[in-house]
């Protein structure tokens, strides 16, 4: 059942089980489990782009949608990786870039290292919303390891969404 | 933007890259490799033309050609392997310089000295 918005009580106004089982079974029920979708990478090969625009790393896997009863949403990626010069990272939300610019975060020049965005979209409407990882690079190329068996890099980045309010 | 998308996983990255901006230019902002797919990134007025030369350009990739910056720095580590076969063995004998005059002998310790520096920085 999704969310309703918990009615307000009149004084003498009789409690009916619909009444309680709309506004407190089906409400905790909502909370309990709130539209989650998340994908952890185990994949057959690592994730490469020589892309010099956002484009979207994965848009089978890397794209998720959940269908929200209005507010905030908690977007979360974990995962390892890098650049032959800097690799920069971004989340699509029905098809438009959150941070814009150069993204949320940047792995460190040359170096592979962690890369974690945990950010917060704010007031989306009801209804179904899709949320994509997206990366470029300034130039050369950039990797995202996906649990692919790399030697010392077979790391299986998560990435996932939740509403939270 | 418009993507390309066709199913290979060997690729040589640098090369390919190299050969789609060279046909494409401003056309095309990349590429990007997974899941045993190459998606070639096209502006959204890229001519269905362009289209077109970055699917053969992918379909008639060979990954063995390697551009001119891999196939120099093959060269350059084969020449550093050879280098360090022929003179890593061992450090420099400073008892070969001891005849020489003081100039001499003060540069082949000195280069003693970076061996020894070198070999540090390489067992870090």
């Amino acid at each position: 059942m999704g969310w309703s918005t918990p009615h307000t009580w009149q004084s003498g106004e009789l409690v009916t089980a619909t009444l309680l089982n709309t506004h407190l079974k089906d409400n905790l029920d909502f909370l309990k489990a709130p539209p989650t979708a998340l994908y952890t990478l185990n994949q057959g090969s690592d994730y490469t782009t020589t892309s010099t625009s956002f484009v979207d790393v994965d848009a089978t896997n890397l794209s998720l949608t959940i269908t929200t009863a209005g507010g905030d949403v908690l977007i979360v990626f974990t995962g390892y990786g890098g650049g032959t010069s800097r690799l920069y990272f971004d989340i699509l939300i029905d098809g438009v870039r959150m941070a814009g610019d150069d993204g949320f975060v940047s792995a460190v020049n040359a170096v592979n290292t962690p890369v974690a965005i945990v950010v917060l979209k704010q007031g989306l409407a009801p209804g179904s919303h899709t949320f994509k990882l997206q990366w470029k690079v300034n130039s050369g190329t950039g990797t995202l390891y996906a649990g692919a068996g790399t030697s010392g890099a077979d790391v299986h980045p998560q990435f996932f969404v939740r509403e939270v309010s | 933007m418009k993507d390309i998308i066709i199913e290979r996983s060997a690729v040589n990255i640098d090369a390919l890259d190299a050969e789609l901006r060279a046909a494409l230019g401003p056309a095309t902002s990349g590429f990007t490799l997974g899941g045993g797919k190459v998606i070639v990134h096209l502006v959204d007025t890229a001519a269905p033309q362009q289209e077109n030369q970055a699917r053969q350009i992918i379909l008639n990739h060979d990954p063995a050609r390697l551009t001119p910056e891999q196939q120099a720095d093959i060269l350059r580590r084969a020449k550093l392997d050879q280098a360090r076969k022929d003179y890593g063995a061992a450090e420099i004998d400073l008892s070969l310089y001891s005849s020489q005059g003081p100039v001499i002998q003060l540069l082949a310790t000195k280069i003693a000295w970076l061996e020894r520096e070198i070999a540090d920085l390489r067992r870090a």
